[in-house]
């Protein structure tokens, strides 16, 4: 067992414990700010991974049309069902099982970060012997910043949300539940029959109430990484389905829209001064020329439209 | 069963697993309860110790009887453990709490006899103030004085009053937590104490710096005194000689691991702990190595010597003891349990508070063997039930 526990401290809490120390030195000695740029690292290491889940789930819920006709075809054998939808998945290259990747990524991250802020950041003078065992010898600087600093914002990083502030408690789990909602919201797998429908229906409520309950007995640190986490995963998540780039789009198209209808507007207010101060005015083929080439901006821009 | 439903089986039970460890890693214990670090103290025929309940108990020497206990001197606030050794003033046991008060109990009668309204006999700096929390050490020292190091890193004088009990005097702010106990130096009459914002300080009584020694490390190590050089360990492995003005002597930096406790000299010998797992003996004048002893597992507490004995335990609980001179190992007992606390060494006995909640006593035989002092341990929890049960012992 001693062994297992020896591999698990090589491979996980070691580099772990070392990074976060290495990222409080060179981001200001702010526990806060090195926990949540770990938290990036560890979403942007696993992206070709959440691409990947992505693309299934896409996949997925394109072969729903699929599914249900051979669930309606073979109503009465389940294992047909089960057979048939399998080799339907096997056409289409399509690993069921693959979109867990990222949560079973993160189950080990997330415990071994819990041990690792337990050990970063000791409750008690006790635990803050343990570090000494967790951190690299040949890097110094480590040695020199312990003990760590755990405060950030309002919160201290090192102790449990429970015996924090009334603030702290009501407003870490509430954030880590709305976020964890959120994530299962975007990274939801399709449902294949409406037992699945309502089971992720239940997950998507039970998911962030059972968190956001857990959060209380976390560390304020853990529940950061969890937020940040969640937040990053979301934002990732709109990025690769496309959702953010449409809403950006969308912002464009209207931003353009509305740019062309001022510069419509602003270029008849100058033809009409021209026409007023055509014969007067010193400006006049000033003026002539800036309408001209409005004008020709113009037709440009209908050009371009006409062709998009 | 088809593969589809082997998958589901696995998505259901990947997702069962990380509940359950979500649920196995916030209910994994009290983090904030502690393990058992306050260093027994030993007075005449009894035992004195702060418990991981927040209890102070006396016990018998000989028997391993509770003589009084004081419950719960920190029964609302977290944690509860008591980190500072006791010490008598007075002939009152005093000692600092976590919640940063200072309580004083009759020595013979401990609370048992004393009422809570005679607040005199109980004693206080803070009865209600709910103050900073007391690691280190408290130093008793010129008759009347006292001076209280505190995890927000402020070192508070205070002065005895017959019939007022303890007077502020003064206080002295540093940036980082203070767990290491102060030093008096009578000679140049300052107070020295380490900082974990990695300065080693000297003040006055009046609490005026007089000079600080900067290491760039926390210090968690007590200094000591060897005729008039401050001898003290940093946690970034080094080992530091100042003279008494703060100037350097000479500085060891061959360890491996943080110099955590406190160490002990013996006729120009500087016997140090490491969490390395060595003990490293060196020259007090020089720094020079004279040897290391390599243990498997770090030892956080500080060694004593008895005699020709070196005695230390690690912190998986081996405690070894080994020629001062030679660094044979003459005699060893595995306590089987973690060790922070120090060691209190009284006669030819040695006493450790361990962290299942037990007060060991062992007797150091003449061939360096120690040997059980007590037909078993004495479990510091109130009715605790193991203190009636049957004991292997240890050595």
């Amino acid at each position: 067992m001693e062994i297992f526990s020896d591999i698990w401290n090589v491979i996980f809490i070691r580099p772990m414990v070392n990074s976060l120390i290495l990222l409080y030195i060179v981001l200001g000695q702010n526990f806060g700010l090195s926990i949540i740029s770990f938290t990036m690292i560890i979403r942007l290491l696993m992206f070709p991974l959440s691409i990947r889940q992505t693309k299934q789930m896409k996949a997925m819920s394109v072969m729903q049309p699929k599914i249900k006709q051979i669930q309606e075809k073979f109503k009465d054998d389940r294992q047909k069902i089960s057979q048939e939808t399998m080799a339907l998945y096997k056409q289409q290259g399509i690993n069921p099982i693959g979109c867990l990747g990222p949560l079973i990524i993160q189950m080990p991250i997330f415990i071994g970060l819990y041990q690792a802020l337990y050990i970063t950041l000791p409750s008690n003078p006790e635990n803050l012997t343990q570090l000494s065992d967790s951190i690299f010898g040949f890097i110094p600087l480590i040695n020199q910043a312990v003990p760590i600093d755990a405060s950030f914002l309002w919160l201290n990083l090192g102790s449990i949300v429970r015996d924090s502030d009334i603030y702290t408690q009501i407003g870490l789990p509430v954030l880590v539940g709305a976020s964890t909602f959120f994530m299962q919201k975007t990274t939801a797998t399709p449902a294949m029959d409406d037992r699945q429908k309502s089971t992720n229906r239940m997950m998507l409520w039970f998911m962030p109430i059972l968190l956001a309950w857990f959060t209380l007995s976390f560390p304020s640190g853990l529940a950061l990484y969890w937020l940040i986490s969640n937040v990053v995963g979301t934002l990732i998540q709109l990025i690769i389905t496309g959702k953010i780039q449409s809403l950006f789009n969308l912002n464009s198209k209207l931003v353009k829209e509305d740019s062309e209808i001022l510069i419509e507007d602003n270029n008849k207010s100058d033809i009409h001064k021209d026409e007023e101060n055509d014969e007067s005015s010193r400006d006049n083929s000033k003026n002539n020329r800036r309408s001209n080439r409005h004008r020709s901006g113009r037709a440009k821009r209908k050009q371009r439209r006409s062709r998009n | 069963m088809n593969k589809l439903k082997i998958i589901k089986k696995i998505k259901s039970y990947i997702v069962i697993s990380f509940i359950v460890s979500l649920c196995m890693i916030s209910c994994v214990g009290d983090r904030m309860k502690g393990s058992g670090w306050a260093t027994p103290f030993v007075n005449e025929n009894n035992v004195y110790i702060g418990t991981i309940e927040g209890d102070l108990i006396s016990v018998d020497l000989n028997t391993a009887k509770e003589n009084w206990r004081a419950s719960s001197l920190d029964s609302d606030f977290l944690p509860k453990a008591i980190y500072s050794k006791p010490f008598l003033f007075d002939n009152k046991i005093f000692v600092g709490t976590p919640s940063g008060k200072l309580l004083g109990f009759n020595i013979i009668t401990g609370l048992d006899e004393v009422s809570l309204q005679d607040i005199e006999q109980r004693v206080m700096l803070s009865e209600e103030q709910i103050g900073p929390i007391i690691v280190g050490n408290i130093l008793s020292f010129k008759d009347d004085y006292i001076a209280i190091p505190t995890s927000e890193g402020q070192l508070s004088l205070f002065q005895y009053i017959q019939n007022e009990m303890f007077e502020p005097i003064c206080s002295f702010q540093t940036n980082g937590a203070l767990w290491a106990m102060p030093i008096w130096d009578k000679n140049k009459q300052q107070l020295i104490f380490g900082s974990m914002d990695g300065n080693l300080y000297s003040i006055n009584t009046s609490c005026d710096l007089n000079w600080k020694f900067e290491t760039n490390s926390s210090i968690v190590s007590s200094p000591v005194l060897d005729d008039g050089k401050i001898i003290f360990g940093t946690l970034n492995r080094s080992f530091y000689s100042i003279d008494s003005n703060g100037s350097l002597n000479w500085i060891f930096n061959d360890s491996k691991g943080w110099f955590w406790a406190e160490p002990v000299i013996d006729s120009g010998v500087i016997y140090a702990s490491n969490l390395d797992g060595n003990i490293y003996a060196l020259r007090s004048n020089s720094g020079q190595i004279m040897w290391a002893y390599k243990t498997d597992n770090p030892i956080i507490s500080s060694p004593v010597i008895m005699d020709d004995f070196l005695i230390f335990v690690s912190k998986e609980g081996e405690l070894q003891v080994i020629h001062k001179d030679t660094k044979r190992k003459l005699g060893s007992c595995n306590l089987n349990q973690k060790v922070y606390s120090s060691i209190e060494s009284y006669e030819n006995k040695v006493f450790i508070q361990v962290s299942d909640g037990s007060l060991r006593a062992y007797t150091i035989k003449k061939n360096g063997n120690p040997d059980e002092l007590w037909n078993k341990p004495f479990f510091t929890e109130e009715n605790d039930k193991r203190n009636n049960e049957e004991w292997d012992p240890a050595c």
